[in-house]
């Protein structure tokens, strides 16, 4: 019932918009239509979908509390059972150490002691090298060339931009005043350290030959992380196209005789297909960088339109703008309609074409976010596996060191604990404590990382159906907003034929786009 | 409910259109419009709901299966905790006591460890604040935009706005698409199993 009269009220305001905006002869402010205008806006924010959205957000935060808390309790309830029967085993080979020896295999598979020391060795290796590489980084920042010091990805198959830019960046020029020469020298030093550190970087996977639950969470994670490399990679070479074409476009503008030259014409095709290679990428990190640059282009556009004098000269900045017209080859077209019909301006089209590549920036943003997110908590299922798998084996360790004394071996639990020497006692209360610590605590926290894992699969469902809503929501509200802030100005027709009269320079500019 | 939604957009529009001026068939065009991109939004915010819901059912579940799993060792332990009473196990309770202590402690060692799950949490908690209300950040350039949008004929507005719907229909599409991809890659929930057999 709420929802109808909602859309009653929807319905009035957009029929209110249309009684606004339906006369053409609109020439002078009226407090009806300012009335009307404001009503109208007052309709349309009452249909609140943010406050739909927020709640059912809500909710599901507090159900993903309660799976993490519910987690937490379950993990102890298990540790708890699983202890009870330790105590009372009859045996503490069976009781305690077949238990960890089990648990262990579950996490890592067989010979999990040896693959755990190897790791940590790999690591350990990879830890030095990676403070060794972080001097020379810190070397090369000290000479301030305005350069970020590169990483190891920057020199790979194919430079990067940031790896090109520190290979410029210490070249000397005879020009050049002497501190800066001698800054330069001692920056390429340290760039040729940081290339050799990072040819000598160490290649071991220190979890190679994992198996179990390390294992595949191993593998799930180096998936991740593939799939998304292959996205950055896929997004840089877009990227790199249509910054190539941006600025061949530009030059071609810059040329003196405007877009309709063949030049410029060839140049607006290559971005127009730049563009389109971005917009309909399957990577989010194409769409999130077309939709930043159309929004900004748009915004340029608008800038230039709504900044520009009553002489009719063009603002700063509308090279930039005219690009707008080959970001949206439907802007284009709207404007030559709307200035072959002379007085029907372009203002809502921009206007919801702004509101539309925000939210389409909004949607790939997240699910960047989402992406992201994901592959971070790839990682930290790996090392809680790992940390899990590291604990058992140092418990192994301590019962291994008691195993054969007389007052433990083929004992129940109770007798071992309680016959034992003060220093084996010491190390099966240490081993026991590391084992109902891995169950308990490092259990629950890889649990409760997988459910955030599958959250970011969620967000990333959410996210597009939320912006599925915002769209039409958008599409309805920036006709009455706009209409009711129209009725509230009024209207001063000679500003209005002096930015027609400058809208006409772009008319001529758009005429690739036919 | 569309019938009479519709049918009170055209009286509301006609009523207002007759008062205010003499162009009734492109206020009537407008008005289906509207209607038109109500229901639009209807639908949308009804397949938003619908995929909460189906998050929230799978969500459910996981804690329904956590619940069952935690009541069955409850029941378990109270029962093998009476047994071990009359059987006057003392000193087993007692290294129980002693061993659940210890094991607690290292969980008090946690901090660290804890700000590292905190912070995930809060990289999630950012993608999921809700959307920025384009309409409260686009006040400037509405204002701006204002000045050329006086002229613009109701037909215009039907047109710019329906024109609009088709390339925002088709961004829907591909949404709805990628939200199919994702709850298809969407793994199920895991409940932790129990350590192992106990041996008696």
């Amino acid at each position: 019932m709420q929802g109808t009269t909602r859309i009653v009220r929807l319905i009035s305001a957009v029929s209110l918009a249309a009684t606004v905006a339906g006369c053409g002869g609109l020439r002078i402010h009226s407090e009806v239509r300012d009335k009307q205008g404001a009503e109208a806006k007052e309709a349309w924010s009452k249909v609140d979908t943010a406050t739909v959205i927020a709640a059912e957000r809500g909710n599901l935060n507090k159900l993903m509390e309660a799976e993490l808390a519910t987690q937490d309790k379950l993990a102890l309830a298990i540790r708890d059972h699983t202890l009870r029967a330790i105590v009372h085993a009859p045996s503490i080979e069976t009781g305690l150490f077949q238990r960890v020896d089990e648990q262990l295999t579950r996490l890592v598979g067989k010979g999990g002691p040896k693959k755990i020391a190897a790791a940590l060795d790999v690591r350990s290796e990879r830890r030095t090298w990676q403070a060794k590489l972080s001097d020379a980084q810190e070397t090369w920042s000290g000479f301030r060339l305005g350069v970020l010091a590169p990483a190891c990805a920057d020199f790979n198959d194919d430079a990067t931009f940031e790896g090109r830019a520190a290979l410029a960046a210490v070249q000397a020029s005879p020009q050049e005043q002497p501190p800066l020469r001698r800054r330069k020298l001692g920056a390429a030093e340290a760039l040729l350290e940081i290339q050799e550190r990072c040819k000598a970087e160490p290649r071991a996977d220190p979890f190679e030959g994992f198996e179990g639950v390390l294992g595949t969470a191993r593998t799930r994670q180096l998936g991740d992380q593939e799939a998304w490399a292959q996205s950055q990679k896929a997004a840089a070479v877009r990227q790199a196209e249509y910054r190539a074409a941006a600025q061949a476009y530009a030059e071609a503008l810059g040329d003196g005789r405007g877009t309709a030259s063949a030049r410029a014409q060839a140049a607006a095709v290559r971005l127009a297909q730049a563009v389109e290679s971005l917009a309909k990428a399957p990577d989010a990190l194409s769409r999130k960088f077309i939709s930043k640059e159309r929004l900004d282009s748009l915004q340029a556009f608008v800038d230039a339109v709504t900044q520009a004098g009553t002489d009719g000269k063009l603002p700063e900045g509308t090279s930039k703008a005219a690009t707008a017209f080959v970001l949206f080859p439907k802007l284009a077209d709207d404007a030559r309609k709307s200035l072959t019909d002379a007085k029907a301006p372009l203002a809502l089209p921009l206007l919801i074409q702004r509101n539309h590549e925000q939210l389409l920036l909004e949607a790939a943003t997240r699910e960047v976010a989402a992406r992201e997110a994901q592959l971070r908590i790839a990682v930290a299922v790996v090392e809680t596996a790992f940390e899990q798998a590291r604990q058992l084996a140092l418990a192994r360790q301590e019962f291994d060191s008691v195993a054969a004394a007389p007052e433990v071996k083929g004992r129940s639990v109770a007798e071992s604990f309680n016959g034992a020497a003060p220093t084996a006692k010491a190390s099966m209360y240490r081993g026991a404590a590391f084992y109902l610590d891995a169950l308990n605590r490092l259990e629950a926290r890889r649990y409760k990382l997988e459910y955030q894992y599958i959250a970011a699969m969620h967000e990333l469902q959410l996210a597009y159906a939320e912006v599925n809503v915002k769209q039409w929501s958008s599409l309805i509200g920036a006709t009455v907003d706009q209409v009711a802030a129209a009725s509230a100005s009024g209207i001063k027709a000679d500003s209005v034929v002096a930015l027609l009269n400058t809208l006409g320079v772009f008319y001529i500019g758009y005429g690739v786009n036919k | 409910m569309r019938t009479a939604i519709t049918r009170s957009l055209l009286l509301a529009a006609s009523a207002l259109g007759l008062a205010a001026c003499s162009t009734p068939q492109p206020l009537l065009d407008q008005a289906n419009n509207g209607a038109t991109l109500a229901m639009s939004l209807q639908t949308e915010l009804a397949a938003f709901r619908a995929t909460q819901s189906d998050i929230s059912q799978q969500r459910l579940d996981t804690i329904r299966r956590q619940l069952a799993s935690l009541a069955t060792y409850q029941v378990e332990s109270d029962f093998d905790d009476r047994i071990r009473r009359l059987a006057g196990t003392a000193a087993s309770q007692q290294l129980y006591n002693d061993l659940r202590t210890l094991a607690d402690s290292r969980g008090t060692d946690e901090s660290a460890l804890a700000k590292q799950l905190a912070d995930i949490d809060s990289d999630l908690a950012k993608v999921l604040a809700p959307l920025p209300d384009t309409a409260q950040g686009l006040a400037a350039t509405q204002k701006a935009l204002a000045l050329l949008g006086e002229e613009l004929a109701a037909k215009d507005r039907v047109a710019a706005v329906s024109s609009f719907a088709r390339t925002v229909k088709t961004a829907i599409d591909d949404n709805r698409q990628k939200i199919e991809a994702a709850r298809q890659a969407t793994p199920a929930a895991p409940v932790q199993p129990a350590a192992s057999a106990p041996a008696r």
